[in-house]
């Protein structure tokens, strides 16, 4: 098993570093593979143009694009163990449309009442932590009800329900906006890798970093929770702590992802089964890692036909992820691949 | 080791609405006993399991375990004594056996669950103490009903905890496999000193086996050796609604229909017991009298059994050369 492991790894380590370079490469500028090694590692002097492209957008762009795979991966996970529900994901809590209210109430709510140019409000700051505060809201909301009740699949259910509700007031907030405000927040909710700057990346690089660290130390949870609840009680957990450390990871991470890159769907279901069925294993130190490989590979890989090489445009990150994403559910549903 | 106090299991629904299962309950039980909890559904027994393992709170009452109550230990400490196994499916497929079992080692590994030279140690000497070694690698859908019992058990022996409580462990295995499972626990408690708590409906087993019975019915509780609550008449609570009856000379569970008929059967060594079985089986009242209307002879010719019943006041006589055809015959008369 650990040789197995150990040889996966590496493979999975190659692509990653092969889709990575292959991610800088790509983009409007064609840039010889020679420069970008020139930028990356060494202090040699290259064509200025290409050392800004490079730099100062399609690296926080491939490391954003990482950064998310890797977030909102370890998110579905935990979810789904935690649900023991094959077709959970990092938004089943409610975080995106947490996230994407605070983003709607500021687009559409701020706009139409001060009547502020959103030129301002496109992708800056504001947006950022209007999507922050919304998510930290429905976590906190979760986290109240949780620890008042015991059933999970009630928890789930809340979650579901609490989202649609949110979804709702969002439209509202849509009926009456105008025109340009909704054009800004429809744009916002098709999730962007390249709008992330790099001053930005200074925030979300520690905001996913302190996810993924309270999901290590969530491991030993996950693998409590394997044989469901009745047995994690009777092994010693702490079921109510337990799940408040794995809901503040996931919001953590899925809220923070959101929060710069806007919603982006899929990732979080698809790549988990990945690992499950390339390790064919239910350890979750194993999972966990493998997670973080596969969603950064999966979302570079998006990331890489959503510039459709030879085009200007670039396609809305979330359709690439849903479009590459679903097969794989779909692949999961069809062969009944009994995970759970 | 563990005593039951005044114990009332149920659901606490809000403060004023309480559903109560039983109240009450004094038990106790010392050390390497193997207990059995029997009664119908309904009465509480899962209920009573999940809240002596602190799954599931109490209405009122104590739980002590070694003098000390059951709500002052931590779970971990709580992890480290008494041991559990559900009915609760596995529904994760990808968890192979060795994986499952050592799970129990979760209260004493560290912050990732690494397992130490010692606990792998542990795990080993389950596998081979519940003959899994041939399954160690396979994925628990892969195995059969009983081989994921003998695991689920190996899982709560790894956890070393003094008590092992479970839930209906012989519910939905064939006959050879509850016998198998019961032994084990048996063996269990005798060998590695465990109190072993677990709920059943397979009477016949129970009595053979266990050491003692919790039998619970609507009303109130009942404790003792399987003997002694055959001769207090308390297995006949279970039963009130039923035409069952638990028999003190057959050691069983008997049908008490309304017997109307009387047949006599002549002495007859090898196959008077069958016959009567049949003849019971079809509410007859088997009579030391001769003088009855129903008499049946049993003979046999060239080895092979033949029953020749005398009926009516006209002396008529039929033979029948199968225990089948003779009750076919029989039906008429009840």
């Amino acid at each position: 098993m650990n040789s197995r492991f150990s040889l996966y790894i590496f493979i999975l380590v190659i692509f990653f570093t092969i889709f990575f370079i292959l991610d800088l490469f790509i983009g409007s500028v064609s840039i010889p593979f020679k420069e970008i090694f020139k930028i990356l590692f060494s202090s040699t002097e290259v064509k200025q143009e290409y050392h800004t492209i490079i730099i100062d957008f399609r690296l926080p762009k491939a490391i954003t694009a990482v950064l998310s795979g890797a977030a909102l991966s370890v998110s579905g996970l935990q979810m789904q163990t935690i649900f023991k529900n094959p077709l959970a994901g990092p938004y089943v809590l409610g975080i995106s449309s947490g996230a994407s209210l605070g983003v709607a109430i500021l687009v559409l709510g701020a706009t139409s009442i001060f009547s502020v140019s959103n030129f301002y409000l496109y992708y800056n700051w504001s947006v950022i932590f209007a999507a922050w505060i919304g998510a930290a809201i429905i976590l906190l909301l979760i986290l109240l009800v949780s620890t008042r009740i015991s059933d999970i699949m009630t928890i789930l259910i809340l979650g579901i329900l609490l989202g649609s509700a949110i979804t709702a007031i969002v439209s509202i907030l849509q009926y009456f906006s105008s025109e340009t405000a909704l054009k800004s927040f429809i744009i916002w909710t098709f999730g962007s890798l390249g709008s992330v700057t790099k001053s930005q990346l200074q925030l979300l690089l520690p905001a996913v970093f302190l996810g993924l660290l309270i999901s290590i130390f969530s491991i030993k949870i996950l693998n409590g929770f394997l044989l469901g609840e009745t047995y994690a009680v009777s092994i010693g957990m702490n079921i109510k702590f337990a799940r408040a450390v794995i809901f503040v990871s996931t919001s953590i991470l899925a809220g923070s992802v959101t929060a710069f890159c806007g919603p982006i769907g899929f990732v979080g279901i698809a790549v988990p089964h990945f690992a499950r069925i390339l390790f064919k294993t239910a350890d979750h130190r194993i999972l966990l890692i493998a997670s973080i490989f596969f969603g950064s590979i999966f979302m570079i890989i998006a990331d890489i036909i959503s510039q459709l090489p030879g085009f200007d445009n670039i396609l809305p990150i979330n359709s690439v992820t849903a479009l590459l994403g679903i097969p794989v559910i779909l692949w999961i549903i069809i062969k009944n691949k009994r995970i759970f | 080791m563990l005593e039951i106090r005044d114990l009332a299991i149920g659901y606490k629904h809000s403060k004023k609405k309480i559903k109560y299962l039983q109240q009450n309950i004094y038990l106790d039980s010392s050390d390497s006993e193997l207990i059995a909890v029997v009664g119908e559904n309904g009465v509480g027994k899962s209920t009573f399991l999940r809240t002596i393992a602190f799954l599931q709170n109490s209405i009122s009452g104590k739980i002590i375990i070694n003098g000390k109550e059951i709500n002052n230990f931590s779970r971990n400490e709580l992890a480290k004594i008494i041991s559990f196994v559900s009915t609760d499916l596995i529904s994760y497929a990808h968890i192979d056996v060795y994986t499952l079992i050592s799970q129990g080692r979760f209260p004493y590994t560290n912050w990732i669950g690494k397992l130490q030279d010692a606990d792998v140690e542990i795990v080993e000497n389950a596998i081979s103490l519940l003959n899994l070694h041939q399954h160690k690698y396979k994925y628990i859908n892969e195995i059969s009903d009983g081989e994921r019992q003998r695991a689920l058990i190996a899982r709560a022996l790894v956890q070393d905890t003094k008590i092992i409580i479970l839930d209906e462990p012989t519910a939905f295995l064939d006959l050879s496999n509850k016998y198998q499972i019961t032994a084990i626990l048996k063996r269990l408690s005798r060998d590695e000193n465990k109190t072993i708590i677990f709920s059943s409906h397979d009477f016949n087993i129970v009595l053979n086996e266990a050491d003692k019975i919790w039998l619970f019915n609507k009303e109130k509780v009942f404790s003792g050796a399987p003997e002694d609550l055959i001769i207090n008449n308390s297995f006949d609570s279970l039963f009130i609604n039923s035409n069952l009856k638990f028999s003190i000379e057959k050691a069983d569970f008997i049908n008490i229909k309304n017997k109307t008929k009387k047949i006599f059967i002549k002495e007859n060594v090898k196959y008077k017991t069958l016959t009567i079985r049949a003849l019971e089986r079809l509410s007859f009242e088997i009579t030391d009298n001769k003088n009855v209307n129903l008499r049946i002879e049993i003979i046999e010719q060239n080895k092979i059994p033949l029953w020749i019943l005398n009926f009516n006041i006209n002396e008529k006589a039929e033979m029948f050369n199968s225990i089948y055809m003779l009750a076919n015959f029989l039906r008429k008369f009840i």
